[in-house]
């Protein structure tokens, strides 16, 4: 269970350090935007984000959209219209606050959001891991992992679960905040012995499935059932809770004498927490009483008492919008999930016009005129390659997996390359 | 309770839909002097005068060279908007929404102790006029008035057209999956309101009617009231949504989940989940008990004569009879009135008026009413959104009657066109996807799909036509 897959990581690392570097400064002001151009010269205003510069090269004033940009490093000596967005605190120019010593210093990490929630796509282990050195670097004691998913591609909860087991526990006291796990999200934080849950939290229904509603079945399922036993022993519960989510076995629970929860796949126990033919999804209110989940917490400040503690740090700066401040590495998880986001959008697109064009390509006999296709098919499997060597697991958006994606690749330039034979 | 509304007359559809800085006036001007800045999203700064100020545009004179002409320009367009005689909102305009007027954030005259109360009427189609964004704007503009206690008085559309009438649909007719569309708009109450006020207000909810999707938004609030003829339900067909579609154990994983976001919701205001299983499943069973005063919800059949059944399984004899469906009288789901949602202490109260909510709340001396510009916002919204559906209308028609004929320069210059319309449908279906779903493309000649799917399509067809062009030959 310790398997670390290093072909994804590798890749992803690389792609995430890339989203956080900072170049050198130079003289004047310099934009990069996301499609690699950058511009230097001197901003002379800015607005929600919108940024309007004089170029150096040939004078010329340029405008770009907070969509295109990647980043806006300012020479500190141009003067400029100021912009209200732009005062928000920028983590790298925030003084170092000085770290009570024996205080408990919370980081809390979001994984997902809405519109940016799919296992796989958005969360993914290999961004939780290339993340474990900001952690680090800012002191942190505590993670938690405040999660917001309807699920996503069944590959990755193994690989997250592996991350979590063999990478944050031995570092910190990590702990999950439950907004909505679905599926793949609760596989993916099953590992975790300590589940807090927010007060419209949902937890459960880890039924594999495909196509037209139709279940995972024989080998495949038992694969999966199988996986999930030993990830409920990694977090200390007992296998047939799972079970109940992921097949319509019944579920009851018994507690002892003492308060302890006595777990029966059956309807037999004192309370029946999953009748026979359902499928298991814990509430707040449900977890809680069945003892699954440490207690409900509304905000963090709530969650920290649950988690015992009288005083602690949240770790990061204050950002408008977000309620409990914003560490460096939920930071590189928020650009992440940006940068996802819009390679998602453009990928269909970018593998349309690469067939569309092809096709075209295809039924035009002159050479000089098929050029022209090829060439356009061309630009959109660069953009298609540098889409997926970001993020590999942007390969299934197009329906592959990152090996098979590789072959297809070799084979669309290869096709490419005969079309102007 | 009737509610046969009749079919709103043809003058729902307003006048042309304007999608961009469209000089739709240019007339020659008087001297003006230069004192504002029109800052605009394409990048373009342009200097002259605003004039005038509606909810999706602004009047402005631009002044170029000494040369003065009047021009209207659409909000959306807009990135900010300079005033040179006194300083501009940072805030970006939203569409329908209005530039900030530094009087705007003046408070009430009134006594120094009174509670400002701001009324947002949520009425129309719960998706489409019941939507984030006027819902997001009046909340601001309560906020900018300081109000202490906004009140959502929420009666949503629950009809169905029919030959050009509404057709009031009955309790049993079910809309579950309206939850995920609620939940674009409950983090608002829930999360925003808290998070993005210094003294967060007293959020109310006034439910009249609150059917389908509309019914997950009150759960949210600790303060919810009922108008005597209320109604709030409509989402008992949770366990019948895929039909027989796939594997049972997949439907019955579907099912979990979608009951897991809704129980939240419940919980959310501290209200039993059970209730909104009841609402939502109908092989559910759910009866009370007072104890002490207080209900306790017992998960089987009445047992005893304090007992109270809420809903049955629907099974066999207990199957809603069609008497009982014609007269709302069901049980096989649970649908709330007044007087139910007061015995389960859901409801605070049941009142008929505002004055009535008012008093209610304990503000019928102290409080004074600061909403004057909330039903422009609501009501604004529903204009431009119905006048976006005109226009996505016509440039179907206008797109789908364009040839590509004639000779080369022709075919060219109508496929420019093509390309044109189908620029406007994606500018226009972008600014209104929140209210705008696959059913309302299917029904207007676009795909059955989502909006973004829309987009995709079109970009798609946008992208063949230049291909095609390129193909051509002189």
């Amino acid at each position: 269970m310790n398997r670390i897959r290093e072909s994804l990581r590798g890749l992803l690392l690389a792609a995430v350090l890339i989203l956080g570097l900072v170049a050198p400064a130079m003289a004047g002001d310099k934009v990069t935007l996301k499609d690699g151009r950058t511009f230097e010269g001197t901003i002379t205003r800015e607005e929600n984000g919108y940024v309007w510069m004089k170029v150096s090269s040939g004078g010329m004033e340029m405008f770009f959209s907070p969509g295109d940009i990647t980043s806006v490093e300012r020479d500190a000596a141009t003067p400029r219209t100021p912009d209200p967005a732009a005062a928000a605190p920028a983590v790298k120019d925030a003084p170092p606050k000085a770290r009570k010593s024996g205080v408990p210093r919370i980081a809390i990490l979001t994984l997902g959001e809405v519109d940016k929630e799919m296992v796989g796509v958005y969360i993914t282990a290999d961004s939780l891991k290339s993340i474990i050195p900001a952690l680090e670097e800012e002191g942190v004691t505590d993670v938690v992992f405040k999660i917001y998913s309807g699920g996503g591609y069944a590959i990755e909860p193994e690989k997250i679960s592996d991350v979590i087991e063999n990478e944050y526990k031995p570092r910190f006291r990590t702990v999950a905040w439950i907004e909505s796990a679905i599926s793949a999200a609760a596989m993916s934080m099953h590992c975790i012995e300590e589940i807090y849950f927010m007060p419209q939290g949902n937890y459960g229904a880890c039924t594999m499935w495909s196509g037209a509603l139709v279940a995972a079945k024989g080998r495949t399922l038992e694969e999966a059932l199988y996986l999930m036993e030993r990830i409920s022993q990694r977090g200390h519960y007992n296998p047939f809770i799972m079970h109940s989510m992921q097949v319509s076995d019944p579920l009851s629970v018994t507690f002892d004498q003492d308060g302890k929860p006595n777990w029966s796949q059956d309807e037999s126990g004192q309370y029946i927490v999953n009748p026979a033919g359902q499928i298991l999804t814990f509430n707040a209110a449900t977890a809680e009483k069945y003892k699954f989940s440490r207690g409900t917490a509304r905000t963090h400040e709530e969650l920290a008492k649950l988690m015992g503690y009288q005083e602690v740090e949240f770790v990061g700066e204050k950002v408008p919008g977000i309620p409990w401040p914003v560490c460096k590495a939920d930071q590189e998880l928020r650009k992440f999930r940006d940068r996802t986001r819009l390679d998602e959008t453009h990928m269909r697109n970018y593998r349309d016009g690469y067939q569309s064009n092809v096709q075209v390509a295809q039924s035009v006999q002159d050479r000089q005129e098929r050029g022209k296709f090829v060439g356009k098919a061309r630009t959109f499997l660069d953009k298609i390659e540098a889409t997926v060597k970001n993020n590999p697991n942007m390969a299934i958006v197009i329906g592959f997996g990152p090996d098979d994606f590789k072959l297809w690749m070799a084979e669309q330039r290869r096709l490419l390359r005969d079309l102007m034979k | 309770m009737s509610r046969i509304r009749r079919a709103a007359s043809a003058a729902m559809v307003l006048g042309a839909f304007t999608l961009a800085a469209v000089p739709a006036q240019s007339q020659p001007e008087q001297k003006v002097t230069a004192t504002d800045k029109l800052i605009l999203r394409t990048g373009r700064i342009i200097d002259g005068k605003v004039l005038e100020e509606t909810d999706t545009r602004v009047k402005f004179t631009v002044i170029t060279a000494g040369i003065s002409a009047t021009q209207w320009f659409d909000k959306a367009d807009i990135l900010k908007v300079e005033k040179g005689d006194a300083p501009a909102p940072a805030e970006e305009p939203a569409p329908g929404a209005t530039v900030a007027k530094p009087e705007a954030a003046k408070a009430e005259p009134a006594p120094a102790d009174a509670k400002k109360v701001y009324v947002v009427n949520l009425k129309g189609q719960f998706g489409e006029d019941i939507t984030q964004t006027p819902i997001r704007q009046a909340v601001a503009d309560a906020k900018s008035r300081g109000a202490n206690v906004l009140v959502f008085v929420l009666d949503n559309d629950w009809s169905m057209n029919q030959g050009g009438m509404k057709d009031e649909l009955p309790n049993d007719e079910a809309r579950f999956d309206e939850l995920f569309r609620a939940e674009q708009i409950t983090p608002i109450f829930m999360n925003e309101i808290s998070r993005e006020w210094e003294n967060p207000p007293k959020v109310v909810f006034w439910v009249k009617q609150a059917m389908g999707g509309a019914a997950f938004l009150p759960f949210v609030s600790q303060n919810i009231y009922m108008s005597s003829d209320s109604r709030w339900g409509g989402i008992g067909n949770l366990s019948t949504l895929f039909g027989g579609t796939g594997d049972e154990v997949v439907r019955q994983k579907q099912y979990s989940l979608r009951m897991g976001h809704a129980e939240g919701w419940a919980l959310t205001g501290g209200y039993d989940y059970r209730i909104v299983r009841a609402m939502a499943k109908v092989e559910y069973v759910l009866s009370y008990k007072m104890v002490g005063g207080q209900p306790q919800l017992l998960e089987r059949m009445p047992e005893a004569g304090d007992e109270f059944l809420l809903t049955d399984d629907g099974k066999d004899d207990r199957e809603d009879t069609i008497q009982a469906l014609a007269r709302g009288q069901g049980n096989d789901v649970l649908t709330l009135n007044a007087d139910l949602a007061r015995k389960l202490f859901i409801s605070k109260g049941t009142v008929d008026s505002l004055d009535d909510l008012i008093y209610d709340l304990g503000l019928s001396r102290s409080s004074v009413r600061v909403d004057d510009k909330s039903d422009k916002i609501m009501e604004g919204w529903t204009r431009n959104l119905t006048s976006a559906k005109a226009e996505l209308r016509e440039l179907m028609q206008d797109y789908q009657q364009i040839n590509v004929t004639g000779d080369y320069s022709e075919r060219s210059r109508s496929r420019g066109a093509q390309i044109a319309k189908l620029t406007q449908m994606i500018q226009i279906i972008r600014r209104y996807k929140e209210a705008l779903g696959p059913r309302w493309f299917r029904d207007n000649g676009y795909p059955a799909a989502d909006a973004d799917d829309v987009i995709s399509e079109l970009e798609r067809i946008i992208e063949r036509t230049r291909q095609q062009q390129m193909m051509d030959k002189k």
